[in-house]
């Protein structure tokens, strides 16, 4: 037990989360060396319940522990009501999430894997303007309460993003993808040839007009499609009486072949984790089962309130999932293609995170959009907004979803292809 | 704090090296639903090295001051190993030697306020909402305070010791019936007082109004129109429509978009002038030094629509040659300095809204900001809610407006502009570079577009 829990006063009681990370990368810009930058940071957080009010302190200053507990209880008096307590003495499973090679990773290697990825998209054109990254990250968390769990774990991150911008007068046109691993095996080849795939198939852009279209939704972009989802899943917004789909669970919501997961367990992934921020380990939680909504992901404070159990989600800020996985199809992305007369592919987008998710609406510019007609990509469009209901579209317009997946910021998603959505055009 | 500072500068055989070091405290409070969801005392403590040698940066992050030599040395190692493969002259424009304590003449001192006086006061906002009307389900208010003293020193001689305060603020309303839901907020923020947090009733009581009507409003039809935007929307148009491209980290290594982008080109009609300033201390923006010590400046960057400036860092002054505006900002001491906004304004034209929208046979009269994105060329923002015009008249209410544009032709699109002016504040701010979010504002009058692409229903 940490120290600073013996003096407690009556009626209390408390919660230690350090936060140790070691960062570390190169950077390419403007198809040139940019610099090298590292960074040590110490994060503590302590939380406190005092006569049921609950409340967060939270600071970098070395052995400031003892300080952040006095601020957290001189807050209480102010703090949240709760009716819960925290986790006491629990067993956890280890997860492999720690790889030994990626501490010994150095500035060299980074700024040779970094040079390289940047001269691969050079030499299709001398005259795009080429950036890269690689990234290392060691992270090692630890939590402790006074009613007695302890547990810590490590995990590894490297991540590599390679982008080009091409300005030619007033036309500009950006791309790139972006990777992570818990180790240093990111297949940097395909990421190269996925960034020069997308450059061969922006170059001439080609015109639309405004309709309702088949389109499909690169992986990077399916979360911006499922925010909805997850938002009206989450038990703070079920509580609070946000959510849309507080009376819907157990019903046909979507189509049969939509099934949404959360899974905090799986080893070798950037964002499991043996336990949540509050000490409950964490598990796989089916939140849409075939179209069925099943589960409201629930920290300690909502499962309290919905007269169920954590689903190992508590993030000290509500609910959070850890890695959202939609399971994918079994037709390939050129199959998709192929089945579309005349459509759009989107690769990003802009401002589809602005909006309210409870209402399901999710629009945006496209930043990086491909025709298709007659099942191939013909060329770019510019200029147009895309829009959807998510709500709607994966009940009524799904066509079908890729069997190809890709890991994109802690989330697992296929290509998705939605018929009917809207782009409008100028 | 400067022997120690510039004793560590001592170690930087660089061509240029800077240490800033922050002590802050942050109170976060949130109301979510219908009680007080979480209150947060945050106190960051910690600095950074940055050198340059011969064209390359090294950067050093840390916690504890006791590693401040062992940073330098990492920074300038890291420094030397990006000069020795670039091999470059560094380039810094010239700043002034600045020796100076700074702390903003404050109208209501939060540290004033005693926190049972903050949240009886807050909280009596959440009281008016859940007591508006009983389609109103839901309030969420978020309020953040931050604090900081900034202490920053250069091997050229300037140390500063600067005092900021950053306060931002979205109280919002929720009513949702069956599966529509509608969210409708108000901000508030100030960089010099508490007081911007009082008296919010009755722009609240508004809010509160639109939600329940925006439940039975259709979401906007798709397609391209006339758009009045109201001065916050108009300030959040100009920060992502054109405030981004401004930012000289852009194209200052970078010759196809400074060609695009050179001095003197006609951008817009002769009423549109565009500047970005650090004045203003009751918005968001307001900065007396950037993060490299450079005293802030009004900049403009638009005058009788044509390009007469840009955004800058030492570096991308020093590189492009031009002036030094003090816009080089980051979010806290983990990152180093990136070419950022302050309060980004257009000055007021003399258009009534009635002006604006009296010849407009079908457009939008767009309200509110909801948050945007660019890049560089396309841009995306987002009204809080909006009025259909029909026959030069306000009529229908509709929600979920999206917009979008391409700078090259929006802002000659921009054919009036109103004489009246007003500030965006709020909670949240700009992201750039993992930088988020940063306190950016800015004070516009109304606007009109012509040829704006609008997402929604078919």
């Amino acid at each position: 037990m940490a120290r600073i829990f013996k003096n407690l006063p009556d009626n209390s009681q408390a919660e230690l989360h350090r936060r140790v990370t070691r960062s570390w990368g190169a950077t390419f810009q403007n198809s040139m060396f940019e610099g090298t930058s590292e960074s040590s940071l110490d994060l503590k957080t302590v939380r406190v319940i005092k006569s049921g009010k609950l409340s967060t302190a939270t600071g970098t200053k070395p052995g400031s522990e003892a300080d952040l507990l006095e601020n957290a209880l001189e807050l209480s008096e102010y703090g949240t009501g709760v009716d819960y307590g925290f986790p006491g003495l629990a067993g956890y499973e280890d997860i492999e999430l720690a790889n030994p090679e990626v501490p010994e990773m150095d500035f060299p290697e980074m700024i040779e894997i970094g040079d390289d990825l940047m001269q691969s998209i050079l030499k299709v054109e001398p005259k795009i303007r080429a950036s890269s990254s690689v990234r290392a990250q060691v992270v090692e968390v630890s939590l402790d309460n006074s009613n007695g769990f302890s547990g810590k774990y490590m995990k590894t991150v490297v991540s590599a993003g390679l982008g080009a911008q091409y300005i030619q007068g007033d036309d500009f046109l950006w791309f790139g993808e972006y990777r992570s691993s818990w180790a240093n095996d990111i297949d940097y080849e395909d990421l190269k040839r996925e960034v020069i795939r997308l450059f061969e198939w922006s170059k001439q852009t080609v015109g639309m007009t405004t309709g309702s279209y088949p389109v499909i939704f690169a992986p990077g972009e399916v979360g911006h499609l499922t925010r909805p989802f997850i938002a009206s899943l989450n038990g703070k917004a079920v509580t609070r009486g946000i959510s849309p789909l507080e009376e819907k669970i157990g019903q046909q919501l979507l189509d049969p072949r939509v099934t949404l997961i959360d899974d905090g367990t799986l080893p070798r992934e950037v964002s499991s984790a043996p336990f949540d921020r509050e000490g409950v380990p964490t598990q796989r939680n089916v939140l849409i089962d075939q179209g069925v909504p099943t589960t409201i992901l629930a920290d300690l404070e909502t499962a309290k309130q919905l007269g169920t159990k954590s689903t190992g989600n508590g993030s000290g800020r509500g609910p959070e999932p850890h890695r959202v996985i939609l399971l994918p199809g079994d037709r390939s992305l050129e199959g998709l293609i192929a089945g579309i007369d005349l459509g759009v592919i989107i690769f990003s987008t802009m401002g589809a995170w602005t909006g309210n998710p409870f209402s399901g609406n999710v629009s945006g510019t496209i930043a990086l959009g491909l025709k298709i007609v007659n099942g191939e990509i013909a060329g770019r469009v510019k200029n147009c907004m895309f829009s959807m209901n998510s709500f709607k579209h994966f009940k009524d317009h799904l066509i079908g979803f890729s069997k190809e997946t890709k890991s994109t910021r802690g989330a697992s998603y296929p290509y998705v292809a939605l018929d009917d959505v809207v782009i409008t055009t100028g | 704090m400067k022997d120690l500072l510039r004793n560590a500068l001592k170690l930087a055989d660089v061509d240029y090296c800077e240490i800033r070091f922050e002590e802050s405290e942050l109170l976060s409070i949130s109301y979510q639903g219908k009680s007080l969801d979480t209150i947060t005392r945050d106190t960051p403590y910690g600095g950074n090295v940055r050198a340059l040698h011969k064209g390359g940066w090294g950067f050093a992050c840390f916690n504890n001051l006791d590693e401040l030599e062992s940073a330098v040395k990492s920074a300038v190692k890291q420094a030397k190993l990006a000069g020795g493969r670039l091999g470059l002259e560094s380039k810094l424009a010239p700043a002034p030697v600045i020796e100076d304590e700074y702390v903003p003449e404050y109208t209501l001192d939060p540290r004033g306020v005693s926190l049972s006086e903050k949240l009886r006061i807050i909280g009596s906002y959440l009281d008016f909402i859940l007591g508006y009307d009983k389609a109103i389900t839901a309030a969420q208010i978020i309020y953040n305070e931050r604090i900081s003293t900034v202490y920053f020193a250069n091997s050229e001689g300037t140390y500063i010791k600067q005092e900021k305060l950053d306060i931002g603020s979205n109280l919002a309303a929720t009513a949702r019936r069956g599966m529509t839901t509608v969210v409708k907020r108000i901000g508030r923020g100030s960089s010099i007082g508490f007081d911007c947090m009082l008296d919010a009733y009755d722009e609240l009581g508004e809010a509160c109004s639109l939600a329940i009507q925006l439940l039975d409003a259709p979401q906007v039809k798709a397609g391209v129109y006339p758009v009045v935007c109201d001065p916050a929307l108009a300030g959040l148009f100009v920060h992502e429509a054109f405030g981004h491209l401004s930012e000289a980290d852009n194209a200052y290594k970078n010759p196809q978009l400074a060609k695009t982008m050179t001095l003197g080109r006609v951008l817009g009609r002769d009423i549109l002038a565009i500047y970005d300033t650090g004045e203003y201390p009751k918005n968001r923006g307001y900065l007396k030094y950037d993060d490299e010590g450079v005293p802030t400046r009004r900049a403009y960057l638009v005058k009788d629509g044509v390009l007469v400036g840009r955004l800058h860092s030492r570096e991308t002054a020093g590189i492009m040659g031009e002036e030094l505006t003090g816009n080089a900002r980051a979010l806290n001491y983990t990152f180093p300095p990136l070419v950022r906004m302050r309060n980004t304004c257009i000055a007021p034209g003399d258009a009534t809204l009635e002006d604006m929208i009296k010849d407009i046979k079908l457009g939008l009269y767009a309200v509110g900001s909801g948050g945007g994105q660019t890049n560089g060329e396309m841009f995306n923002f987002m009204a809080g809610h909006g009025f259909m015009i029909r026959d030069g008249k306000l009529a229908e209410l509709v929600k979920d407006v999206k917009l979008m544009g391409n700078v090259f032709t929006t802002l000659m699109n921009i054919d009036m502009i109103g004489n009246d002016l007003a500030a965006r504040d709020g909670a949240g701010g700009c992201g750039k570079g993992g930088q988020m979010p940063l306190p950016t504002s800015g004070l516009c009058p109304s606007i009109r577009i012509q040829n704006v692409i609008a997402g929604g229903a078919k």
